[in-house]
């Protein structure tokens, strides 16, 4: 089965960043996060995907073709959401329709109407009068009236209320029921993630941490806590991060090392402690 | 549809918000076409005016943060730059239609005779002094942008100072054939030369462009 993204080896140098040697697959029919901390490369990994960057090494599949050699072919299969709209503020509804219609060759414009019609928004409003819910639902329409079988989000909820993120990921949801289409969802609101990504992919400082299930990500680590004086240095050196209170501590340990923490107490990880406590101690899982 | 003529619709779609700046500015040159009394010097200093909006789509461009549009759209990056030299063209032979006519109006309005040759020298000369101006201009706004690169934005002035202060006078009857190519002595053949050059310095100028803007990252 082909897979919607395949990366093997992704590299991209700049002066002061690196991305090095990602790899990693997402399945049709799934949703996957995309997640690390500020500045860790996902917004770099999603633009080399759009060949929106060059690559300096790597191979980058989509839906099995090449992300240079058949990006056009790519880009009518793809959608995409940003943090901010990419449409001419002083544009209507109407006037997106129409002008970015002509690109695709299977641009449904009924169902644009639709999905408008659907999120509520007006097809004479113009671009800047829509809050930035209304903006993401507009892009959102743009990616469901092309058919895109792939739907990439770069930070589409930063900034949006619970409400209109809790729309979006119903909206996901809804993307991929035939089990044709997938999603890449950067983002850095974990909740959102917890409610609707199969698979998780960490990237730290340009390096990738952890690629996988979500629910193996999860399971995979553990957060341990106790006094000062209950940790050994033989056992503070399997912590990958650490935080340190004037009365204890809590770290974050891989649930395979749990058996070295035994009175401590240890509980679940949420997504969001992981990337905590990794950016913190920035040890690799390899 | 090809990808170039989407891109051109994108362009004027782009354009939108200032169609009224089109519009000023093609009724401005109207006192100069009085001021003028012949129809060279005023297609000159009309064409460059027009020339000088030639940033207007890169700096809607910038303004709105498009390079993630033109990322994200089927089209390749030298589709982007051809479409882009399009619409400039368009702009150009539209403007020139329109400048044609209204000197026309005007100079009928002054009691001016005007012969067909006299037309055909305004609109070559209207082609080779837009054409040359928009050439240059392209790839430096493709390189800076209109922020960064708007010095060549005023590139056309020196069309604008030309016109004003040398070519005033400039009429047909006052000129004797100068060319020592004989063919270049008729209007006709000076059109189609203009025409030729244009493109010439159009497919020159796309080259530069297209490889500084393949190289760009968006």
């Amino acid at each position: 089965m082909i897979n919607a993204i395949e990366i093997n080896n992704l590299c991209k140098k700049y002066d002061s960043f690196a991305l090095e040697n990602i790899s990693f697959s997402l399945p049709k029919g799934y949703i996957m996060g995309l997640i690390g901390p500020n500045g860790a490369g996902k917004t770099t990994t999603i633009k080399l995907m759009l060949n929106m960057l060059k690559k300096t090494a790597g191979d980058i599949k989509i839906l099995g073709l090449d992300s240079v050699a058949d990006q056009n072919k790519i880009k009518e299969i793809i959608g995409a959401v940003f943090d901010a709209n990419y449409f001419v503020q002083d544009w209507t509804v109407k006037e997106v329709d129409k002008t970015i219609g002509i690109f695709y060759s299977n641009w449904d414009s009924e169902k644009f109407k639709t999905m408008i019609q659907r999120f509520g928004l007006d097809l004479n409003k113009k671009v800047k009068e829509l809050s930035r819910g209304m903006q993401m639902k507009l892009m959102v329409a743009c990616a469901f009236s092309h058919d895109a079988k792939l739907l990439i989000l770069d930070e589409p909820t930063s900034g949006l209320d619970p409400v209109a993120r809790d729309e979006l990921t119903d909206l996901l949801s809804e993307f991929i029921e035939d089990g044709e289409k997938s999603v890449l969802f950067s983002t850095h609101i974990t909740s959102d993630l917890d409610k609707i990504a199969d698979y998780i992919t960490f990237i730290s400082n340009g390096n990738l941490f952890y690629t996988g299930t979500k629910d193996e990500f999860v399971d995979g680590f553990k957060i341990v806590k106790g006094g000062n004086k209950d940790i050994t240095a033989e056992q503070e050196k399997k912590i990958i991060g650490i935080r340190k209170y004037s009365t204890g501590f809590e770290g974050l340990i891989k649930s395979s090392d749990i058996r070295n923490f035994g009175k401590l107490e240890c509980e679940a990880a949420s997504i969001d402690e992981i990337i905590v406590f990794t950016s913190k101690g920035g040890k690799d899982n390899e | 549809m090809s990808n170039i003529i989407k891109l051109v619709q994108l362009d004027k779609a782009l354009l939108k918000p200032y169609y009224k700046y089109f519009l000023v500015m093609i009724f401005a040159t109207v006192p100069m076409m009085f001021g003028f009394k012949a129809i060279i010097p005023s297609i000159v200093f009309a064409m460059s005016m027009i020339a000088m909006t030639s940033n207007y789509t890169f700096s809607v461009a910038e303004k709105n943060d498009l390079n993630r549009l033109y990322g994200l759209l089927p089209v390749s990056k030298k589709d982007i730059v051809a479409g882009r030299y399009f619409f400039t063209a368009i702009i150009g032979f539209v403007a020139i239609a329109i400048m044609v006519v209204l000197n026309l109006i005007v100079l009928t309005i002054a009691k001016v005779t005007i012969t067909n040759e006299e037309v055909l020298l305004g609109i070559g000369s209207g082609i080779i002094v837009y054409f040359l101006f928009t050439a240059i201009q392209l790839p430096g706004l493709f390189k800076f942008g209109s922020l960064k690169g708007r010095l060549f934005s005023f590139v056309p002035f020196i069309g604008i100072f030309s016109a004003s202060a040398s070519l005033n006078s400039i009429r047909i009857s006052d000129t004797s054939p100068s060319f020592s190519l004989e063919i270049l002595n008729s209007p006709y053949a000076l059109l189609i030369f203009a025409v030729l050059t244009g493109v010439v310095l159009y497919g020159i100028s796309l080259g530069i462009s297209q490889k500084i803007y393949d190289k760009m990252e968006l």
